[in-house]
């Protein structure tokens, strides 16, 4: 069951997209995977917003993340298509 | 003298079992600060091509900055410098924990070990005192057993700084330990061996002020400002210690998988993540001295084969290299295994490069069973892990081949295993693949310690770090090529400067930049500092490091990188195809620094940087 972020007026498309959130990001319930529904066009940086007001940020900041569709590395700006599996994740580096 | 600084360096002449402490000239301190500077300096002046890692002619170096000791965030580490035993070239580590701020709390910028003893001592120091004292007692122990019975012998708050029975048997992969069982480690170079060649088992540290700074009224809100500052951009830090790394590292094709020959290992990295350390083994979290961020994490093993194990836990290195590059899952068992190289007093880097290498040769028939005492060596299996790495600790069966290092390795083995060798000038890569940042290979391949990411650290400027100072606007593409030479070698001036105030890399992910060292130190010492007069200072210690390996007979040859890394793709995940073209970087690289097409600094260089005295 797709979760709706938004409701859809009558002339915009939706689009549907698998978000997989990787470790310590997850949704609300716990999960890892949803199928988020998005008002196309969709740009990487609405995804997050829509993220940051699910809760599924675990207190990171938006510019904490990184945004991988496949193994590409998505800008902000990137926008999404349909049924493209989104890798989010914490953005850690140095070490 | 200057603010910051103790004012003097204390020298032990082990042989002759006397001490004297030698003053700190302002002129040194302008010129190399302190730290790793001070260390290169006093190596270069003492150590020369012909002395032996292992004779008692090299000299270990103990730095600290003119930092340490003061309220400035992050400043409880200190440099550790010689010749190395495991490559034969410049040999430094760099340690955090609580020992280096009492050393300069005890009155000294630095120790200077020389000589050696004819029997296992330690030392013990505390103000003027200065005691050289028998070991006998202590030789054989691990070192959480060490820094224990030191303390009983000198004083329950002593700091000790301590080697393992690996070093004690002079293993080229030993490191030097501090803060007992949270196991703080000087581990590149196996600068361990060198304190087991002078036969000292231990540094006991008690200091009772702290030094003396020109500016402490104002630099104390500046810091305590930028202390919350970097406490609120290092979250993930804070949160997951740098094992927070081992997900996002994986998914862009920066962790080592099966010996560098895979590109993903998505599964694996999530069972002994730093999420899933916090789920399952975490016991708690600790800082380094002045360390607002607290990277550092406990672990507790309670059930199972591994139960015992009660200490620090795996950082993201020690996880990528006993994990990915092993293919071993098993959280329990890495950390089992790294509180096994933490007693025995081995580098983690070095160790799992090393069991990576042996998996991998044992599957192309390069060492079989009979080379192994019969262990085979099966990928991802954890018991080979821990197995090896107790005989690399106990100095016994395979282990003990292994942990000859890999300059070692590649001679007895020839070609073949020296295709697997994953190392540069014979020093273990770290955890970051140079197929994913291309800074990274120009880092690794001019690194004066050899496969080093902390030397230029420029991979952060490639995905998450803007810093104008060092002309990077905003975070780079870590797979363009133009410009990567000119970016590491920057980065390389500022990390040397980092390097010798003796502060951690991290506060520069907290958003601290050039400018804030800068005044710090203008601060703490009371000398105008500007960020190009910190950054040249770092382009000098850095030169000085290369003529001490130049003067080893390192050229551009040297400066390389494992085939594997040149030619063959990771093929999936983050960098699935790229390659970095080295040739052209370092003709950049090389360039910008002044250097000949060979690698060897120009005189007018050098002489331009006020080294004109150091010119071959």
């Amino acid at each position: 069951m797709p979760f709706p972020v938004s409701m859809p007026s009558i002339w915009t498309t939706m689009l549907t997209i698998e978000v997989n959130l990787l470790p310590p990001l997850a949704f609300p319930g716990g999960e890892a995977r949803r199928l988020l529904e998005l008002p196309e066009p969709a740009p990487v940086g609405r995804l997050l917003e829509v993220l940051h007001q699910a809760g599924a940020l675990g207190g990171y900041d938006v510019s904490d993340l990184l945004v991988m569709v496949g193994d590409r590395v998505a800008a902000r700006t990137d926008l999404l298509e349909a049924r493209e599996m989104v890798r989010v994740l914490v953005l850690m580096t140095g070490g | 003298m200057l603010g910051g600084y103790a004012g003097k360096v204390l020298w032990v002449d082990l042989g002759k079992g006397a001490s004297w402490c030698e003053p700190v000239s302002e002129r040194d301190a302008l010129t190399w600060i302190g730290g790793s500077g001070l260390a290169a300096v006093t190596v270069y002046r003492r150590v020369g091509p012909e002395t032996g890692p292992l004779s008692p002619g090299n000299v270990l170096a103990f730095f600290t900055g003119p930092l340490t000791g003061t309220p400035v965030p992050s400043s409880g580490r200190h440099s550790v410098a010689g010749k190395s035993p495991l490559t034969g070239l410049w040999g430094e580590a760099s340690v955090g924990g609580h020992w280096g701020r009492e050393l300069k709390r005890a009155g000294y910028d630095g120790l200077v070990l020389t000589g050696a003893s004819p029997e296992p001592v330690y030392l013990w120091i505390s103000g003027d005192r200065v005691e050289i004292r028998g070991a006998a007692s202590l030789w054989g122990l691990d070192t959480y057993d060490t820094e224990a019975a030191v303390r009983q012998l000198t004083h329950p708050r002593a700091q000790v700084c301590c080697i393992g029975p690996a070093g004690e048997r002079l293993t080229p992969i030993a490191g030097l330990f501090t803060d007992g069982r949270e196991g703080r480690a000087a581990g590149r170079c196996g600068l361990g061996a060198v304190a087991g060649a002078k036969k000292v088992k231990a540094v006991a540290v008690l200091g009772g002020q702290d030094p003396p700074l020109a500016g402490r009224e104002l630099l104390q809100p500046v810091v305590r400002e930028a202390a919350a500052s970097v406490r609120a951009r290092t979250k993930g830090l804070a949160d997951f210690g740098t094992a927070g790394l081992v997900i996002p590292c994986e998914r862009l094709g920066d962790f080592p998988v099966r010996n560098w020959s895979l590109g993903s290992w998505e599964d694996g990295a999530q069972k002994i993540s730093g999420p899933r350390l916090a789920e399952t083994v975490l016991a708690g979290r600790f800082h380094c001295a002045a360390c607002p961020v607290g990277c550092g994490r406990r672990v507790a093993v309670d059930r199972g084969p591994y139960a015992g194990v009660r200490g620090g836990g795996p950082e993201y290195e020690t996880l990528g290299l006993f994990g990915g590059s092993c293919l071993i899952d098993d959280l329990e068992a890495i950390c089992y295994a790294n509180e096994l190289c933490n007693r025995y007093g081995i580098d983690t880097i070095e160790a799992g490069n090393l069991v990576a290498f042996s998996m991998e040769a044992f599957e192309k028939g390069i060492i079989g069973p009979e080379d192994t005492g019969g262990l085979i060596l099966a990928w991802g299996d954890p018991l080979v892990l821990v197995s090896l790495v107790t005989q690399m600790g106990t100095g016994e069966g395979f282990g003990a081949v292994l942990a000859q290092g890999f300059p070692y390795l590649v001679r007895k083995y020839g070609e073949p295993a020296a295709a697997l060798a994953m190392a540069v000038k014979g020093l273990g890569m770290p955890s970051h693949d140079p197929r994913a940042y291309n800074s990274l290979a120009v880092g690794y391949a001019t690194a004066n310690r050899g496969a080093c990411h902390l030397e230029a650290f420029s991979h952060v400027f490639e995905r998450a770090l803007a810093m104008p100072e060092l002309g990077v606007e905003a975070p780079l593409d870590p797979f363009a090529v133009e410009g990567k030479g000119v970016l590491t070698a920057r980065a390389q001036n500022l990390m040397s400067a980092v390097d010798s105030l003796a502060v951690c890399k991290f506060l520069l992910l907290g958003g601290v930049g050039v400018g804030d060292l800068a005044r710090w130190l203008t601060l703490a010492t009371g000398t105008e500092f500007g960020p190009d007069d910190l950054l040249r200072c770092g382009e000098r210690v850095f030169n000085l490091k290369r003529l001490f390996n130049v003067r080893c007979g390192v050229r551009r040859k040297d400066d390389t990188l494992p085939r594997r890394i040149l030619e063959q793709k990771r093929g999936s995940g983050g960098a699935a195809d790229n390659l970095p073209p080295l040739s052209p970087m370092l003709d950049e690289y090389y360039a910008f620094r002044g250097w000949s097409i060979d690698g060897v600094p120009s005189r007018s260089r050098l002489s331009e940087l006020g080294l004109g005295e150091f010119v071959p």
